[in-house]
């Protein structure tokens, strides 16, 4: 079914449309709300709370973006909001790309002989401590591959921003990386 | 050279990296539960809107009732009108406890013993 069918299905009220919808953008979804709320016990309510938006908004959507995007703008503001409510975090704007601190010690202690796995959790960990907007843009970029433009329709952030965030989010990870990891140099030469 | 090699060999390990998905994934029995949800929101949706239109043809039918009766009295006094003005909390109570009557028949039993799997 592709998304035009889809997208008619819903707005006549057909369930098993909705069932195909949430196994066609659970993922994107799920990837979304865990990086942005950090949370895996909130990430189930808010996926589902997400869809149901979806589900009950669908008579907006006009087909001007891909359906993909406008979901993907849902998910965001549904996150936004309830990082806002559970007022852990506090969202910082455009204007902010300051230097980000990390503690080593949030980081896990390394393995001395680093792999391709260890890699991906020590990224996924400096992820996880960067600001939201860095951990948003970062993910709706590497993970779900959305293009800028893209981006900016789903975050509502200016493009020059979202490739701002995108290239300090990568020197962050790389600066962290070679901190925290002293021998990282000779590993990768033999990767 | 080297440090160039070091720097790209880096890169393509985050690149990788971020690529790949966070360890937690979502529970299997997601979309399911969250389709009965959806069907739940649903059907209370339909029947609360049937009993509003059930509500509103009775009230209305009553309305239409009174202004029949009331309208020819013109200026002569109608005695069940005073009657239950003097009664007002009596009738007042066995409106409600028809309201809820008709609401626990129309709707919380149905949703209550409402079957699954209904497609919209």
């Amino acid at each position: 079914m592709d998304d035009v069918a889809l997208v008619n299905a819903l707005k006549a009220g057909n369930t098993n449309a909705f069932r195909f919808l949430v196994d066609k953008y659970r993922n994107l979804v799920w990837h979304m709300v865990l990086r942005m709320t950090n949370r895996q016990e909130d990430a189930e309510d808010l996926c589902q709370e997400v869809f149901i938006r979806v589900f009950n908004q669908i008579g907006k959507f006009r087909g001007e973006s891909k359906l993909s995007t406008w979901i993907g703008s849902i998910a965001y503001n549904a996150c936004v909001d309830h990082v806002r409510k559970s007022k852990r975090e506090v969202l910082s704007d455009a204007s902010s790309l300051g230097p980000v601190n990390m503690a080593a010690s949030d980081v896990s202690p390394l393995l001395n002989n680093i792999d391709r796995n260890s890699m991906k959790k020590l990224v996924h960990q400096i992820i996880e401590k960067m600001p939201m907007q860095y951990r948003t843009v970062v993910t709706l970029f590497h993970l779900e591959e959305f293009s800028y433009k893209e981006i900016e329709e789903i975050t509502g952030m200016p493009e020059g921003t979202v490739k701002s965030y995108l290239s300090r989010g990568r020197e962050i990870i790389r600066q962290k990386m070679t901190e925290l990891v002293p021998d990282i140099q000779p590993v990768l030469f033999e990767a | 050279m080297e440090m160039k090699e070091c720097k790209e060999d880096i890169d393509s390990m985050i690149d990788d990296s971020l690529r790949q998905p966070p360890d937690f994934i979502i529970p299997a029995s997601f979309t399911d539960k969250l389709v009965k949800k959806l069907e739940k929101q649903l059907a209370w949706k339909d029947l609360l809107s049937e009993f509003g239109i059930k509500t509103g043809l009775v009230v209305a039918a009553l309305v239409v009732m009174l202004i029949c009766l009331i309208f020819p009295a013109k200026n002569d006094p109608v005695p069940w009108l005073d009657w239950i003005a003097r009664n007002r909390f009596i009738v007042t109570g066995l409106i409600g406890v028809l309201m809820f009557t008709i609401l626990f028949d129309q709707i919380l039993l149905k949703f209550m013993f409402r079957k699954t799997g209904k497609s919209y």
